[in-house]
């Protein structure tokens, strides 16, 4: 009863979830609007998903490619964050707090004011139009997202646990493995779910470094918006936003499948 | 175990100093070609450096308070939408809540897909696009709102959870009218979480390249705009001005991200996003 009675406007629920569905929802639909039209056309026409099946191979092949740097930059994340942030979870004092917010500052950062800079250390190092120049550029800005969760996850787990393992006789890996990760997986998924989104959907970095060589999602959709196709635009604007979703409710299901066959809760 | 930084502790660190390292070369490149040195990688040959140029150019200032101005727009209408929005979900009874989950979509569009929805939107013979007439400006200001808005709700809706409804009620009963229920009640709740993410949203939305470069005008230029084109359609003379442009960008920067980290550390318990 209070809880219908105290929201902040006195309007019926069904309106709130219309507003809230005219702001989303609607410009989902409008993609899938466009992507069935054609200039100067009435009529629905399949053009825009024929024409990408036709291209498949190149289409796809830009997916497969921002799948790949997106996937490897969580695993990068993940491996080089995991050590800096359980010391940053166990130790306290105005140092932390400091080193802390040093680290987590590139995500913060507009990637250009370094990204620029790098460029250019990256062609004389060799490392431009290169899949790993375009994986090391994204992990430069998309780490932080990993190292705060890996922090928050550890900050949860009792020291306790460790000790216990350790005195149990668990050498250091097996510890980490069978007592800490388990601990860590939900807070690195959060953490690599925005990772991989930050990677995946980025447009200028990738541009940048990879320089129309390294193919990508992003760079394979951007001209068709420039010159104003907005039909296979938004066709291929649906595909990108499903990609994710899909990925993220097979992540959520071998989360709790996995967690679950250890007996913990979810 | 002990609590302070010792060599040892120090030493975990390590697997993140080369991206620290990275960062800072690069920024570190920026200011070096911004004084005219190691312009080109074949010759030792220095230009003069790129802050008189720019300090006396009408282009850098047009662009600098343009972007703070897009910042400062697109991140006062975000925070207020995004909190009026989370202050409408919190309103909701909990079974209608997985289909207000809809509003999640723009934290997943890439920004090149936002900047499509807004053309879409904006386009000629669109109906916004006729009801705002001036293109690029407010095209780029809803991008932002409708990307960034969303994300203040997340934060802000996260703390509101925790928020008991009743006391609106008690406060009701006892005689408070609406504003001062507000003020006295969900303002202290709310400012917290509205401010950090409101410092996030004004250095995206100050800095970023994907949008203006789908939707900006030219002229004046977002400054990443400016600064990319400087980069890279002009010689190598045009380089120490556009490396100059970008080191001031990136001072601005860092004066939002120590505003940042002060709010949060303020509000230790509350909600932190990076």
């Amino acid at each position: 009863m209070f809880e219908r009675s105290a929201g902040p406007a006195r309007c019926p629920d069904y309106l709130r979830l219309a507003a809230i569905a005219g702001l989303f929802a609607l410009p989902v639909v409008m993609l899938l609007f466009y992507s069935l039209s054609a200039r100067g056309q009435a009529e629905p026409t399949l053009r825009a998903w024929r024409y990408l099946f036709a291209e498949r191979r190149n289409f796809l092949s830009a997916l497969a490619s921002s799948l790949s740097y997106g996937f490897s930059a969580v695993i990068v994340a993940f491996v080089s964050c995991v050590l800096p942030a359980k010391a940053i979870a166990r130790a306290h004092g105005s140092h932390t707090a400091a080193i802390e917010a040093v680290l987590l500052t590139p995500a913060l950062l507009p990637s250009i004011s370094f990204a620029i800079g790098i460029h250019q250390l990256f062609i004389r190092a060799g490392l431009v139009d290169t899949w790993v120049g375009v994986l090391l550029i994204l992990s430069f800005v998309s780490y932080p997202y990993m190292l705060r969760a890996l922090i928050a996850s550890y900050e949860s787990i009792d020291p306790a646990y460790e000790q216990c393992a350790r005195n149990l006789g668990a050498g250091a890996l097996r510890t980490f493995l069978r007592v800490e990760l388990p601990f860590l997986l939900p807070g690195a998924a959060a953490g690599g779910s925005v990772v991989f989104l930050v990677a995946f959907s980025d447009y200028f970095l990738v541009f940048l470094v990879g320089g129309g060589i390294v193919p990508a999602f992003t760079s394979y959709l951007v001209p068709f918006i420039r010159s104003a196709d907005y039909s296979i635009a938004s066709a291929l604007s649906i595909i990108f936003l499903l990609v994710p979703i899909g990925l993220f409710v097979l992540q959520d299901r071998a989360l709790t499948l996995l967690l679950r066959r250890r007996g913990m809760s979810v | 175990m002990s609590r302070s930084w010792s060599i040892r502790r120090a030493c975990a660190l390590l697997p993140l100093l080369p991206f620290v390292l990275f960062i800072a070369a690069g920024v570190g490149y920026t200011v070096l070609q911004s004084l005219g040195l190691w312009i080109s990688a074949h010759s030792a040959e220095s230009y003069p450096a790129g802050y008189a140029v720019i300090l006396r150019s009408a282009w850098f200032y047009r662009s600098l308070l343009y972007s703070l101005w897009i910042a400062t727009v697109s991140t006062l209408l975000s925070v207020v939408l995004g909190t009026l929005l989370a202050l409408l979900l919190r309103g909701l009874p909990q079974r209608l809540y997985p289909f207000a989950l809809m509003y999640k979509i723009p934290l997943i569009l890439p920004h090149v897909v936002i900047g499509l929805i807004v053309l879409l939107g904006f386009g000629r013979g669109a109906a916004l696009g006729r009801l705002l007439a001036a293109p690029g400006s407010s095209a780029l200001v809803s991008a932002y709102v409708f990307k960034s808005a969303s994300f203040v709700t997340l934060l802000v809706y996260a703390v509101l959870r925790g928020f008991d409804l009743r006391q609106l009620e008690t406060a009701r009963m006892l005689g408070a009218g609406a504003l001062l229920s507000f003020r006295a009640l969900l303002l202290p709740v709310i400012l917290p979480p509205a401010a950090t993410a409101g410092v996030i949203v004004f250095l995206f939305s100050f800095g970023a390249f994907d949008l203006p470069f789908l939707l900006g005008a030219s002229r004046p230029a977002m400054l990443a705009i400016d600064v990319y084109n400087r980069y890279w359609y002009r010689d190598l003379s045009a380089r120490p001005a556009a490396m100059a442009s970008l080191v001031v960008m990136f001072l601005f920067s860092l004066l939002f991200v120590t505003v940042y980290f002060r709010l949060v550390r303020r509000q230790k318990h509350g909600i932190r996003h990076v």
